[in-house]
């Protein structure tokens, strides 16, 4: 086969096509959004880029919230505990026991 | 913006987490379960972290305190009835007034002393900082007296 035949004949083929592709009202906003889609980061990648601001951040957060959970249960304790002894009292004081006024 | 938003959301549910785990383990829960049954007992037991043997010891200190108040609670109302029904006949003489009003605080200042003695007695059988710790809570209370509250703590038997 001579490939000097077969482009003669492409040629003329070439020529007539005409590509009539159905119009899309959406093409334009498709692209644009998939422009932009490129142009910004997927949510790993932001964490990847501001890794260390964030795991600074998260650490304080979580040491501040640890500390302020025990100090609300100390402090918890701390009121459960003076009723306790003020219950405790009453059961051993006969001033509390012969109903005396407090002082 | 969003992936920042949604960053903070994660962090503050991270930190949200850390606070509610450390606020519900940051007392033993034996102590806490005591303080919340009222149970004098384990409370001592639990907080001021005695031996089986200290408990004991404790345990029958209260026991046996626990005839002695009642005796003092009966001598201090004896007294206080007499007092009160004397300022109501109107005859007593002053020195009669005094008198029971003397014998009301002197009962009032022999059971202070009582429980104080009491209460040094349970610190002493504890280990020393505990002790210490112990008659923190307690004595400023008895010497103030201002824990009139109703006793609804176990700590004797049915008895007291």
């Amino acid at each position: 086969m001579n490939p000097t035949d077969s482009s003669d004949r492409l040629a003329p083929l070439l020529a007539e096509w005409r590509l009539r592709p159905p119009p899309d009202p959406d093409f334009r906003h498709a692209v644009w959004a998939r422009l932009q889609g490129a142009a910004r980061p997927s949510w790993a990648g932001y964490l990847r880029a501001h890794l260390a601001g964030w795991t600074i951040a998260a650490a304080l957060a979580i040491v501040a919230a640890g500390w302020t959970g025990h100090q609300a249960a100390a402090a918890r304790l701390d009121a459960e505990r003076e009723q306790m002894v003020v219950s405790y009292l009453g059961n051993l004081d006969p001033r509390v026991l012969a109903q005396l006024p407090a002082r | 913006m969003r992936h920042f938003l949604a960053t903070l959301a994660v962090v503050a549910v991270l930190a949200g987490a850390a606070g509610w785990l450390s606020y519900r383990r940051g007392a033993d829960p034996e102590l806490r379960a005591a303080l919340e049954r009222q149970d004098a007992l384990e409370w001592l037991r639990r907080d001021f972290e005695l031996s089986e043997a200290q408990f004991r010891e404790i345990k029958r200190l209260h026991d046996d305190y626990g005839v002695v108040c009642e005796e003092h609670c009966r001598n201090i109302q004896d007294a206080l009835d007499a007092r009160n029904a004397l300022r109501r006949q109107g005859r007593a003489t002053a020195e009669e007034l005094a008198a029971a009003d003397r014998r009301y605080e002197e009962l009032r200042l022999v059971c202070e002393t009582a429980i104080a003695t009491h209460v040094r007695q349970c610190a002493a059988i504890m280990s020393p900082q505990a002790g210490q710790r112990y008659l923190a809570l307690v004595l400023p209370k008895i010497k103030d007296f201002d824990h009139t509250g109703a006793p609804d703590v176990r700590l004797h038997g049915p008895g007291h």
